[in-house]
């Protein structure tokens, strides 16, 4: 067992097998947690931790998992949203002091494998797992052959990070098992946590005129769901078809609990330059997002339904 | 039975009749095997009717047999399936289908490329041998030029069948793709139709103002616009992918040094001013990119839902097409598509004489043989062409 990487790696299954050995949860691992946790939703972010000590190091492993209990009482997917990018970074820190043996173990970790040619490759379809949504990391803009995508130590990195960030955003799913001194420090430290940003942009100024799908996907956004990229898409098309402004369909998506304004204002802004059309009913549907019978057969319409029948009834 | 009853009810004209007894006897010909999908019984079927080409979804077969037994009973126009795979293909809503995961498909279609001829020499709905040869070119660039080196499938993960009208369907299959999710297939397609290339990462200055670029060793797109440059460059025809004139001379006059510098990665040697070689750079992406069902041009107009839905529906390899009478044929193998012509390879009618009455078609030919141009016209047509013109409402049966 390495301590030293289940406390940089809290997430790896090597961590998770040393905490399975834990019996209980104490004092000073709750308050280790809440601080951890405070800090990580925080201005200031996550500081790596430099002491080798194993009491210091077995302290991270158990104040992470303590954390995440946390989180699970807490249903909040803002909270959960901002830890994982908080812890991620960090994490992106950690990967950068590795040689080249310790970021392939922790590539393994998310069943990646890497071989190590100029200087660093992995298949194409794990980069797309784990590929950052930025312009820089298109998939187009990276250097493939034989179906495995080239990359330096740097962009390696990124993506790792960017892998332990999707790892820590699962919501955990079973909370029956939370010893309850962690549910009780849960509940204190709600209050202390940073609330989300306000919903931002144009976007309620004349709701009722929006499709059931639209107006379902705004409220899911609001409470900070992590919407599929193919929601985001079809939301953002929407919005700039209905002739709203990329400035305000920006701040629309502000409550995502992994906003970045960088990554968002480019996938908006490339949505806008290409003019892409809102997909049809038919096409929404397929994406699983349909959830009324609402009468129209492209969402640009109900807007113009709406109009007609609030004519007639008037 | 009631399928049937109400499938000849819905025969409106003697056309329509004609047409489905033709179609008809193809599938009682067809071993189940011909018109299975690998996988069948997880993959969602949709049909289409003579007036509707997509009429209804969410159907299920739940071997070979029982879909070749459809196809006789009932012998739809036009027949898709699903690119997915779902635990319960016929269920209702979308998400109560289980998806479980889907091959990656790619739709060509002469109509997405810019020929001088579809829809300006000729009516858009008879491709002519000019349009079905460019398209099959573009396949065969799709896979050897993207989906063999760069993606490293190999050719038997690789399955081309002609769309039936004036396009390919490309299909692969294997575990790595089958597992995509929605943001990878929009990916893969901008990486083929070059959509989102950052040409300002391609150079870069190192020392002193000389200027580094991609020679065409280097792999993924970067190396494909060098070795797209000095290809343009050894034939002379910059100009004729819209390189400026002048440039282009420039270029043709100092060609030998440009391609020693470019070989080794010196763009210097191309000396041109910044906005120049972004112009440049946008002309080579554009003629080395694929032109793929649902991306456009920057600035087009489009639908990109089809690219990345993972619940698309796509015409069943060797069926019919309603509008064509010919064939979606299956392509025996990648390397078979060099020598497919789907004029000849995908008609599946016999040449016993049937009496039309022409509308209007220009001159097509099917089976080595030259037909047209009609207006109007009574006469006498092998099947296969009577067929070919009857859905595509140029002619009526004529006594």
């Amino acid at each position: 067992m390495d301590l030293l990487f289940c406390s940089r790696y809290p997430f790896s299954s090597e961590a998770k097998a040393l905490m399975k050995k834990k019996i209980s949860v104490g004092y000073d691992d709750v308050e280790r947690a809440k601080k951890r946790l405070l800090s990580a939703l925080g201005k200031g972010g996550l500081k790596p931790v430099t002491v080798g000590v194993d009491a210091v190091l077995e302290g991270e492993v158990s104040s992470y998992a303590v954390a995440r209990m946390m989180l699970a009482c807490l249903k909040n997917r803002y909270f959960l949203g901002r830890f994982a990018v908080a812890e991620s970074k960090r994490v992106g820190r950690y990967l950068s002091e590795e040689e080249d043996a310790g970021l392939k173990r922790v590539a393994a970790e998310f069943g990646v494998a890497l071989f190590s040619d100029s200087p660093f490759a992995l298949p194409f379809a794990d980069y797309l797992k784990y590929a950052p949504k930025s312009i820089d990391y298109k998939l187009i803009n990276m250097r493939m052959r034989d179906g495995k995508v080239h990359l330096g130590r740097s962009e390696l990195i990124r993506v790792l990070e960017e892998a332990a960030r999707m790892r820590m955003e699962e919501m955990p799913a079973d909370v029956s098992g939370i010893p309850e001194n962690v549910r009780k420090a849960a509940e204190e430290v709600r209050g202390k946590l940073p609330k989300e940003e306000g919903f931002g942009g144009k976007v309620f100024m004349d709701e009722g005129s929006y499709p059931p799908c639209i107006a379902k996907l705004l409220e899911r956004m609001r409470n900070s769901e992590n919407l599929p990229h193919t929601a985001r898409w079809y939301l953002a098309a929407f919005l700039l078809k209905t002739g709203m402004k990329v400035e305000d369909v920006i701040a629309a998506f502000r409550t995502a609990p992994d906003y970045n304004e960088q990554v968002t204002r480019y996938q908006v802004e490339y949505l806008a330059k290409r003019n892409y059309s809102v997909p049809s009913c038919a096409s929404v549907d397929t994406y699983g997002l349909c959830i009324a019978d609402c009468g129209v057969r492209h969402p640009l319409n109900y807007k113009k339904r709406v109009f007609v029948e609030a004519r007639k009834s008037g | 039975m009631a399928d049937e009853a109400q499938a000849q009810l819905s025969i409106a004209n003697p056309e329509e009749g004609f047409a489905r007894r033709l179609f008809q006897s193809y599938y009682e010909r067809c071993q189940p095997e011909q018109v299975a999908p690998p996988d069948i019984s997880q993959r969602e079927f949709g049909l289409g009717t003579w007036d509707k080409k997509i009429e209804s979804r969410h159907m299920a077969f739940r071997d070979s047999q029982a879909l070749k037994s459809y196809l006789v009973r009932n012998t739809p126009f036009y027949i898709s399936y699903s690119a997915a795979y779902y635990e319960f293909p016929d269920g209702r809503p979308m998400p109560r289908k289980g998806w479980m995961g889907a091959d990656l498909v790619f739709d060509l279609d002469a109509d997405h490329l810019e020929l001088e001829c579809l829809g300006k020499t000729h009516p858009k709905k008879f491709p002519c041998e000019k349009c079905l040869s460019a398209v099959k070119e573009e396949t065969l660039k799709l896979i050897e030029e993207f989906l063999v080196p760069d993606f490293g499938f190999s050719k038997d993960e690789i399955s081309v069948n002609f769309s039936g009208n004036r396009g390919y369907h490309v299909h692969v299959r294997n575990g790595t793709v089958r597992e995509l999710s929605g943001w990878a297939r929009r990916e893969i397609a901008d990486y083929i139709s070059g959509a989102g290339l950052n040409g300002k990462s391609l150079f870069y200055s190192r020392f002193k103002g000389k200027l580094e670029g991609p020679t065409p060793e280097t792999p993924g797109w970067h190396g494909k616009i060098a070795k797209r440059f000095l290809q343009l460059l050894q034939a002379g025809k910059l100009a004729e992918f819209g390189v400026e004139p002048v440039i282009a001379k420039r270029l043709q006059k100092s060609m030998a040094k440009v391609i020693e510098g470019v070989g080794r990665g010196n763009w210097d040697t191309v000396r041109m001013t910044g906005p120049e070689k972004d112009h440049l750079v946008e002309k080579l992406i554009g003629s080395a990119a694929i032109q793929i069902e649902g991306m456009g041009k920057v600035g087009d107009e489009v639908d990109v839902g089809v690219t990345f839905d993972v619940s698309k529906l796509i015409r069943l390899p060797n069926s019919l097409h309603g509008e064509t009478g010919l064939a979606a044929k299956k392509v025996a193998s990648v390397d078979a598509l060099a020598s497919f012509e789907p004029m000849n390879d995908a008609v599946v009618f016999s040449d016993a004489p049937v009496r039309v009455k022409t509308g209007e078609a220009p001159v097509f030919i099917m089976k080595n043989q030259t037909f047209g141009p009609y207006k109007n016209q009574e006469l006498e047509l092998p099947e296969f062409a009577a067929v070919y013109l009857i859905c595509k409402r140029e002619a009526n049966l004529w006594k």
